[in-house]
């Protein structure tokens, strides 16, 4: 197949089951969404779409006329949800696709080691095992005992594989189904993906055997379903796994801490190696390719070869000091020491409060949110907030909102107050003081910007110091806002130019191969008509 | 149609598999709705 040809499927429409297992999946995603309007929406698409295909919304999801979708918490959604059970319906999901059937590439890899180990005299008996089999899928899909980041490069790339199956069959009738209920499909896929991304960083950060590296993705930019959008990859090398994960997507999605923590380049991009299935390598694969590379590839310039010696080297690679090293350093946190008595006492309410302000704004707070919200809070947040409560809630009713929508928006003012006010000193401030009105009319006048912002970034920074200084661009004048963003294109622009330098170095390699191989043959040519000419000479001789 | 690379025994355990994790799913899904569902009467009195 050409790389510009759009794959071809073959695709066989989805039972019952897989149906139910797609809302699961939707559903899922949508919990991801950070906009709550979007996710609301998303949330009722799935609905719809789940009652179009005939499912017993009440009875499988409790759904009734009295669900109210603003009420429910996308967090502890995302948050109770396992990997491991997306894992299992993503791999039920592709089964009807002849996804699992047309791994071309890998099985020409198997041969190309099959062919060696033969040569190598390894016996054909043991030879039946270098082959994608059923034991391979088993292994890999259908194994309870992986470790928590093989779930999340499995889902991830499961998604990326379904996603651009969906995004080449959109006339397909479940496709159009979801599509006719408003559902972007390959979207839902592509946020699970990113999601997965973000979250096997932070398994790296806890200092998972895992080496994340990143790359340009121009290479299959040309093909018919490449999303044009996406310029990056990323490669997630797990020992024990043939060939890097390695899916395309947005680095923008990540914060910086998050890019800076991976390495920003793909040594096996780098190398030019063809990217295939990753492959989790049975016990008695990792035995024949062991053998196979300590027989015979030692020091061997084949390009299949080097592929090879890549998997050994991983096979035996330790991440995990490097990884303890590259973790980024937590907010402090709030101990005992710090704060005594009632104050103590104030900081454990405070703790309540924001659980509270989490499940009424329905979102949930990182770790470090909620640990720079407490830092230094030594008053406490109820008493504050029933301070200023009915003043908030008078002035959101006069903006038109209703009772429950105002006390969900008093939060967001509270949490916009927590993040730029000074409460510490608010807080001695008489009820009607008129210092702290214009502090409350001020906040209830940019509160909704910080909280969308707060919704939308909080997965994308490790620091709270970070996210509030993001925030605080938002009440930037223009001309700074101007200057933040030509140093970040600057900063894009030098990774890539880092990412070019490598390549350059890459051609250059090829290139000096290329040279010895031409001067080689032009050796080899010289002589072999040096012998001709010198045969031509003995017959005249004769 | 149905993947090549599996065996029988692989599908069904496939199938329990799947199943097993939607109903997990669901089930959380379902915990989250029930939570989120309107008292009615509760929120006219508090509208009152």
């Amino acid at each position: 197949m050409k790389e510009t040809e759009a794959r071809k499927v073959q695709y066989e429409e989805l039972d019952q089951k897989q149906k139910e297992e797609l809302i699961s999946v939707i559903i899922y995603s949508a919990s991801i969404i950070p906009d709550e309007n979007t996710r609301i929406n998303e949330f009722a698409n799935a609905i719809k779409l789940a009652k179009l295909w005939g499912v017993n919304v009440e009875e499988k999801y409790g759904f009734t006329e009295k669900t109210d979708l603003l009420k429910i918490n996308a967090g502890n959604i995302r948050k109770k949800i396992r990997v491991k059970n997306l894992m299992s319906v993503l791999a039920d999901i592709a089964s009807n696709f002849d996804f699992f059937d047309r791994q071309e590439g890998l099985e020409k890899e198997l041969n190309i080691y099959k062919g060696m180990m033969q040569e190598i005299g390894i016996p054909d008996e043991r030879l039946k095992e270098m082959t994608f089999s059923s034991k391979d899928y088993s292994n890999q899909f259908l194994n309870d005992n992986l470790r928590r980041i093989e779930y999340l490069a499995n889902t991830m790339y499961l998604t990326n594989q379904i996603a651009h199956i969906i995004q080449i069959s959109q006339n397909q009738k479940d496709f159009a189904d979801a599509k006719s209920m408003g559902i972007n499909l390959y979207e839902s896929f592509m946020r699970i993906k990113a999601n997965c991304i973000k979250e096997a960083i932070k398994e790296k950060q806890k200092g998972e055997n895992v080496r994340i590296s990143f790359h340009s993705h121009t290479h299959t930019l040309a093909r018919e379903d490449a999303d044009q959008k996406f310029s990056d990859a990323i490669d997630i090398d797990i020992p024990g796994y043939l060939a890097p994960f390695s899916v395309h997507f947005d680095k923008s999605v990540l914060s910086r801490q998050e890019i800076l923590s991976c390495s920003s380049k793909s040594e096996y991009y780098i190398q030019g190696y063809r990217y295939n299935f990753p492959l989790k390598l049975t016990d008695e694969k990792i035995k024949l390719l062991e053998e196979l590379y300590d027989k015979k590839l030692l020091n061997n310039q084949d390009k299949q070869l080097g592929r090879l010696s890549w998997t050994i080297q991983l096979l035996k690679a330790d991440f995990t000091k490097d990884n303890k090293k590259r973790v980024i350093t937590k907010p402090m946190q709030i101990t005992n020491r710090k704060f005594k008595g009632k104050d103590l006492l104030k900081c454990k309410d405070n703790r309540k409060f924001l659980k509270v302000m989490q499940e009424k704004i329905g979102l949930e707070f990182p770790e470090y949110l909620s640990e720079g919200l407490l830092h230094r809070a030594s008053y406490s947040f109820e008493e504050f907030a029933n301070k200023i409560k009915p003043y908030v809630i008078t002035k959101l009713k006069e903006q038109g909102f209703k009772s429950r929508i105002a006390d969900r928006e008093f939060y967001k003012v509270f949490l916009h107050m927590r993040m730029f006010q000074n409460i510490s000193i608010l807080t001695r401030l008489p009820r009607e003081n008129d210092t702290l009105k214009e502090k409350v009319d001020e906040s209830i006048e940019k509160y909704a910007k910080t909280y969308n912002y707060v919704a939308e970034n909080s997965e994308k920074y490790t620091s709270y110091n970070e996210l509030r200084k993001g925030a605080t661009t938002l009440q930037k004048s223009k001309d700074v806002q101007e200057e933040d963003k030509k140093r970040e294109e600057i900063d894009n622009l030098l990774m890539q130019l880092s990412d070019k330098k490598s390549q350059i170095t890459l051609l250059e390699k090829q290139l000096q191969e290329a040279k010895e191989e031409y001067s080689q043959l032009q050796s080899k040519a010289i002589k072999q008509l040096g012998d001709i000419q010198k045969g031509k000479d003995n017959n005249l001789n004769r | 149609m149905e993947i090549q690379v599996l065996s029988d025994e692989d599908k069904e355990k496939l199938f329990k598999m799947s199943l097993e994790a939607k109903e997990n799913i669901e089930g959380i899904i379902k915990e989250e709705m029930l939570a989120s569902t309107k008292d009615l009467k509760q929120e006219e009195d508090m509208e009152r």
